[in-house]
């Protein structure tokens, strides 16, 4: 179990499982969790399965083992985002939509689905593979992505950000500002805390 | 008798300043020595004359200045008013909520002719007369939302009222204590206040939606909220935080009286009536510490409201590395006798 | 908030069903109105005032007028037949401010309206602002037999062809597992008909995996007339009878008492009271309440739930 957040906009995530209220299923796959996967993929909704698989491992693991799921596969996260907006043009109400991997990929592949009108009941959402975080600028608005670190030179204007647990489901990131702001070189040590 | 409208600056020379009967319309917030996080709501109706209650939207001495620093403040960040495309109903809900109040209550400052769909607003303070079509963003140079909040003091948000919750998806901030429009723009009302320590665990936000959920068009809402801010700037937004960050370093037992400012935000909650959204705007007021505390009840309870703020909500407000200075300056004025409940200045 | 206004103006529409204008006693202005609001009429009913909400059907942006529809309901507490029987044009009534609880969804892509009966009314409002913004929709529109399909010519001008006109005297019937298949992500259903038709809507549209969220219907419940009793408002000690065809809330509102109150059919939650004590039975018949409190015992919505006699005493 994770702790609550301290901040609550931060996501807490649920061992995922698929909603049987759902007719069609969609599963977009940007990190590979063999147990995850395999459990899932054990015990099958009714109803159509497609999977959008973006992550190269879980590719190979799934075509090796044999699933008969219609599976598009795709070399890196941009393609597979591609793939998931096609499919969900297709797309007619009913559609349940899994979204498995590291927060950065899952998040904006929420947001497409987003775009195309579909709520939080819709959507469910499991962080598994790295823990690094995006991270808005909230001086000059550039996303830095892949942040391991409390602290993070941002990819924009530079600056030495700290960051917040404040999360943006909009953005699909969570804040940076200056860590020095007020006294220019008092920074804390910086430490890997999302590995 | 109109307002006499100063002439002040709320950034470089900081040439803002309260005039005596600013000070004792100031919305002091503490009515008992201790502060806690409640659901303090009030209907927003006609408050006594001369109070900053008496309108729907308090405009006062320093109403040019704020527009001019708002206007300041867009022109080097355009991003501080956002509107998300499904907004447009509630942007002209309150371009007409606020046209009407301001030209109701504050007639010889504010016109609004109407003819159908044909409208003429008239701003004297700002030598503004505009003529437009109601629903035709063309017609206006700025969108309805902007057009209309650049010509009012305080900040506003609208929220849109879906699933059971209700979504920040639009705002004019640029008066704020430390919180951005830019990452919180889209979010509910939960994700949105979700740095605030303390109040979600005793439940704040979940009745305050409950209740916000069930507002009635043509009864608006009121509350209070507060910080402080060191020297009188609006624009203490986390995006120029580098900027404002260093003053906190600067406070000292001898310019405290001056640099410290308790701000106040006068928050009210509108029904769109078009929209079906609530407009939420929050009137900042500040005061410096030793103007306040040149009423005894004020300057006893704000000594001993500091003193005993929880250290956690002196971090989320900021306050930690000036606060020991404003609490010894105002321990001198503060001789431990009780002071009666109520927020009035004597 | 309440408002004088004047019936101003009366139009038989269909056997059983007429449309009522309402302006302001003053000939004020009205406030405009999002798709999908209702108002609550106080009705001078000899036994005194009834409250009972309706749709308003009218455009929004027409602030000299606003219109409702009502159908004649013999078996109801008699707001409607004095409506029918007794309201003249030029009739004085007191009416609440707008308020919204079957909102459009602005984020959808595509929206379905369905009107079963006279629940065409907010429909009209719903298909108005659709119209007015340009959005994608269309209506689906089921009564008894042609002379009741009352409206339907102002929904076509706003539809056009996308307005369908289901009769159910020539055996016309809406297939909800048709009407609700292969729809685009996004879209969003609304329905405001019978009990029957809204319950088979759900029904059929969650075996189809559509979300609570897309799945939107308005119904509101009458108070059911029941046995007379006694409440008691505890701050106050007052003891008011309830009689047979009022509601625990209007009996409240004779005495002087002004609880808060929305919707007045069981939906929205604003006049929910806390139950001090009761020495019958509760009869819950609204839609709010969760099963736990209704198991609790501790709380009860006046507006059409009551208690099976006896006296009960709230916190009010």
């Amino acid at each position: 179990m994770t702790a609550a957040p301290s901040i609550k906009s931060q996501p807490v995530y649920h061992a995922i499982d698929w909603d049987q209220t759902g007719v069609e299923h969609l599963l977009f796959i940007a990190a590979d969790d063999p147990a995850t996967l395999d459990r899932l993929l054990a015990n099958r909704p009714p109803g159509g399965l497609t999977l959008v698989v973006a992550a190269a491992e879980a590719a190979e693991r799934l075509g090796v083992a044999g699933v008969t799921a219609r599976m598009v596969i795709e070399q890196n996260a941009t393609s597979a985002l591609h793939a998931l907006e096609s499919l969900l043009q297709q797309a007619t109400m009913g559609l349940r939509l899994y979204l498995v991997g590291p927060e950065d990929a899952i998040w904006q592949a929420a947001a497409v689905a987003t775009r195309y009108g579909m709520s939080s009941a819709e959507i469910r959402l499991y962080q598994t593979g790295t823990k690094a975080r995006p991270v808005f600028c909230v001086h000059c608005r550039a996303m830095t992505r892949g942040v391991r670190t409390n602290l993070a030179d941002c990819s924009g204007c530079g600056r030495t950000l700290f960051v917040r647990d404040h999360f943006s489901r909009r953005l699909g990131a969570y804040m940076g500002f200056q860590i020095d702001a007020e006294i220019p070189g008092e920074k804390p040590p910086v430490e890997t805390v999302y590995p | 008798m109109g307002i006499a409208f100063r002439d002040e600056t709320f950034r470089d020379t900081f040439t803002y300043r309260n005039s005596d009967e600013g000070i004792r319309r100031f919305p002091f917030p503490f009515g008992l020595d201790q502060y806690m996080y409640s659901v303090n709501i009030e209907p927003h109706t006609a408050g006594k004359p001369d109070s900053v209650y008496q309108y729907a939207f308090d405009i006062d001495e320093h109403y040019i200045a704020e527009c001019r620093d708002r206007a300041i403040t867009l022109e080097k960040d355009p991003g501080r008013c956002i509107s998300l495309p499904h907004m447009m109903d509630s942007e002209w809900d309150v371009l007409e909520l606020i046209m009407t109040s301001l030209s109701r209550d504050y007639p010889e400052h504010f016109a609004l002719h109407r003819d159908g769909e044909q409208w003429t607003w008239t701003n004297r303070p700002l030598g503004i007369e505009q003529a437009f079509v109601f629903g035709n963003a063309q017609t206006l140079p700025y969108p309805p939302f902007e057009y209309i909040t650049r010509q009012t003091q305080g900040d506003f948000v609208i929220m849109d009222h879906r699933d059971g919750d209700l979504w920040a998806d639009a705002g004019m901030i640029t008066s704020q204590a430390d919180w951005s429009l830019a990452f919180d723009v889209g979010m509910s009302f939960k994700e949105w206040h979700g740095p605030v320590p303390r109040a979600h665990e005793i439940g704040v936000f979940d009745r305050a939606l409950k209740y916000l959920l069930m507002l009635q068009l043509g009864n608006p809402v009121r509350r209070l909220n507060w910080t402080m801010t060191v020297n009188p700037r609006l624009d203490t937004a986390p995006e120029t935080y580098p900027d404002w960050g260093p003053d906190r370093t600067s406070v000292t037992l001898d310019n405290v009286a001056e640099k410290v400012h308790l701000r106040v935000e006068l928050q009210a909650l509108f029904r769109l009536p078009r929209s079906n959204g609530i407009l939420f705007s929050i009137r900042c007021y500040m005061a410096s510490v030793g103007d306040l505390a040149r009423y005894p009840k004020w300057a006893r309870r704000l000594h001993r409201v500091l003193r005993d703020l929880p250290q956690d909500l002196a971090e989320y407000k900021g306050l930690v590395r000036y606060k020991p200075a404003v609490v010894e300056w105002l321990s001198r004025l503060d001789d431990g006798v009780p002071v009666p409940p109520g927020t009035d200045p004597e | 908030m309440q408002l004088d206004m004047r019936l101003s103006r009366i139009i038989e529409l269909a056997p059983g069903i007429r449309e009522f204008w309402l302006c302001r006693e003053d000939g004020g202005e009205l406030p405009t109105y999002s798709g999908g609001s209702h108002v609550v009429l106080s009705l001078p009913l000899p036994g005194g005032i009834q409250r009972n909400p309706y749709s308003l059907l009218g455009d929004p942006a027409d602030c000299n007028k606003w219109r409702i529809a009502v159908r004649r309901q013999e078996q109801s507490r008699g707001g409607s037949v004095w409506l029918h029987d007794s309201a003249q044009e030029g009739q004085a009534l007191k009416v609440s401010m707008p308020a919204n609880l079957f909102p459009m969804a602005r984020l959808g892509r595509h929206h379905v309206l369905i009107a079963g009966g006279i629940g065409v009314t907010p429909m009209l409002s719903h298909a108005r602002e659709l119209a007015r913004l340009g959005e994608s929709f269309e209506v689906h529109y089921a009564h008894r037999a042609p002379e009741f399909g009352v409206l339907a010519d102002e929904l076509r001008t706003l539809a056009g062809p996308d307005l369908h006109c289901y009769v159910e005297s020539r055996g016309e019937t809406i297939d909800f597992s048709k009407l609700l298949a292969r729809r685009p992500l996004g879209t969003h259903a609304y329905l405001c008909g019978p009990q029957g038709m809204v319950e088979a809507y759900h029904r059929i549209a969650s075996e189809m995996g559509w979300p609570d969220t897309h799945v939107h219907s308005e119904r509101f419940l009458a108070p059911p007339p029941g046995a007379p009793f006694t409440v008691r408002l505890a701050k106050t000690g007052k003891a008011i009878e309830v009689r047979r065809e009022q509601s625990m809330l209007e009996a409240i509102e004779s005495s002087g008492v002004q609880p808060p109150f929305l919707c007045r059919g069981g939906a929205c939650g604003q006049c929910e009271m806390e139950v001090l004590d009761c020495d019958s039975s509760l009869l819950h018949n609204d839609l709010f309440l969760s099963q736990a409190d209704r198991d609790s015992g501790r709380k009860i919505m006046p507006c059409v739930s009551r208690v099976t006699g006896g006296c009960i005493t709230v916190n009010l």
